[in-house]
């Protein structure tokens, strides 16, 4: 047996954009065990339940994340008019379901480049960037935000767009595709990004259920969970197709995502064809009392929030289970064999976002 | 329509005594563990064990045990439930039986010590 050495990864790493740490025991240049941790960045959200009342804590939910910071305000809303019995008007729900999906786009195209750049292509990675800020621009005409949005609400959101303002949205929409299509031509067809992608950090079927990876991770070695089968927002009224891979390696998630682009871009239209005309909020009176687990699918998995309410402005409980966590396990197990300089290709692979899991 | 499943969530009463009977019983089941996680009530805390039963309905353990309770460890069942049994003994300060020698014995590299026990009462 090869003498074990053990060399730190991250905090600090050029291919992370978050801090997580990685313990990783090698023998010679292979990884034969990872040990995470965490706690870098915490920033103690769930706990500002007893200063922030109920409504407040929306625009703290959001700041959970600054990618997918509209799904988080819509998992906690979501979560909290189920538990006061309030309805929203379809209105409000197919915006937030457009949003949702707008978030989706923006957020696998981030990645895109990021893991573009990562394997050594870095006017791929431009171009990610490039069409995603379409995708932002279009966040910024209608929310006024880029990054936190402060539109959702308890009983529905803050802010309605204008119809005209939806039609322009499909036309643009509509060029993102274009686009998209050609940068997936090289991510999914280029030889040299096959042979980087191919057959590497590889997590089966069996290991993806027995270690509870979620998301595009998991749907990319062929685990068919997607929670916006549930049918919440308007995903009730909408057609969708769930991506899923069988070969669960890094070529496989890379193609999940970009083929969730391109179904993200389909509710999108689906959406801006059926939204009905009306209010985008409803009078939302009293304090909450109860709970309610809400799950909703974001860019990179199931998130769950659960929120426990005893009758007055302040909650018991704020939980939030952010993707990435559920998916430290898996991304651990795929390390394992892997050579010391493909590790960083590898954990980025997950799409990990440290920041939500330091929530 | 897309809609395919209905939301169904019910909650199930265990003590730190059967908690491992019915963690057994999902395990041979074949049903998923979403998450665990601690919540300080009043002069307890509770510890939720969520598991995804098929078509996306959701049972929920409920245990609530004393301050001083030990509750056991489920990794024995779901190994992927380490980093969340750490969470809560690390943060939440529940007393659980995990593995000690999960994440070199520290998964959140912070200073404080279970930091939201101390200034719970509101």
């Amino acid at each position: 047996m090869s003498k074990q050495s053990v060399i730190p990864f991250g905090p600090q790493h050029p291919v992370l954009p978050e801090p997580i740490h990685l313990d990783l025991v090698l023998e010679d240049e292979t990884v034969v065990e990872a040990v995470p941790s965490i706690g870098f960045v915490h920033r103690g959200l769930e706990e500002l339940v007893r200063k922030k009342d109920f409504n407040e804590l929306v625009y703290v939910v959001e700041r959970t994340c600054g990618i997918c910071s509209f799904m988080h305000g819509m998992g906690y809303c979501e979560s909290m008019e189920r538990i006061m019995n309030v309805t929203v008007p379809r209105r409000a729900a197919y915006l937030r379901t457009m949003w949702a999906e707008m978030s989706r786009v923006h957020s696998h195209l981030l990645w895109l480049g990021l893991y573009a750049d990562a394997f050594g292509y870095e006017n791929l990675f431009y171009q990610c960037w490039r069409i995603r800020e379409k995708v932002l621009d279009m966040f910024e005409a209608s929310t006024g935000g880029r990054c936190i949005f402060s539109v959702n609400k308890i009983g529905g959101l803050l802010k309605d767009v204008p119809d005209d303002m939806l039609k322009g949205f499909k036309i643009s929409f509509e060029d993102i595709r274009k686009e998209v299509k050609v940068i997936a031509d090289t991510f999914l067809q280029d030889l040299t990004v096959n042979k980087r992608l191919r057959g590497v950090a590889i997590l089966t079927k069996e290991q993806a259920l027995e270690m509870g990876a979620v998301g595009p991770f998991a749907r990319g070695s062929g685990v068919e969970i997607d929670l916006r089968e549930t049918g919440y927002s308007a995903y009730d009224e909408l057609e969708f197709k769930m991506c899923t891979e069988k070969d669960g390696d890094a070529y496989a998630r890379t193609k999940v995502r970009i083929d969730e682009i391109f179904v993200a871009l389909d509710l999108i239209n689906q959406c801006i064809d059926k939204i009905p005309a009306g209010e985008v909020a409803v009078v939302v009176k009293g304090n909450p009392s109860g709970e309610y687990l809400m799950r909703l699918e974001q860019p990179r998995g199931e998130g769950t929030y659960y929120l426990k309410a005893n009758g007055t402005r302040y909650l018991d409980r704020l939980r939030l289970r952010t993707p990435t966590f559920a998916n430290i396990q898996p991304m651990v197990s795929i390390l394992k064999g892997a050579q010391v300089s493909d590790v960083a290709l590898y954990v980025l692979s997950i799409d990990p976002c440290i920041s939500c899991t330091e929530r | 329509m897309s809609k395919k499943y209905e939301d169904i969530q019910t909650y199930t009463s265990v003590s730190p005594e059967n908690l491992l009977d019915f963690v057994s019983r999902k395990r041979r089941e074949g049903k998923r563990l979403l998450q665990l996680f601690a919540t300080h009530l009043e002069d307890h805390y509770q510890v939720i064990y969520c598991f995804d039963e098929g078509d996306y309905k959701v049972d929920n353990l409920r245990l609530l045990a004393e301050y001083d309770d030990v509750i056991p460890s489920i990794a024995e069942y779901y190994p992927y439930a380490v980093p969340y049994e750490y969470e809560a003994i690390e943060l939440y300060g529940v007393k659980i039986d995990a593995p000690e020698n999960a994440f070199n014995r520290k998964l959140y590299k912070i200073e404080a010590d279970t930091p939201y026990v101390s200034d719970f009462e509101r």
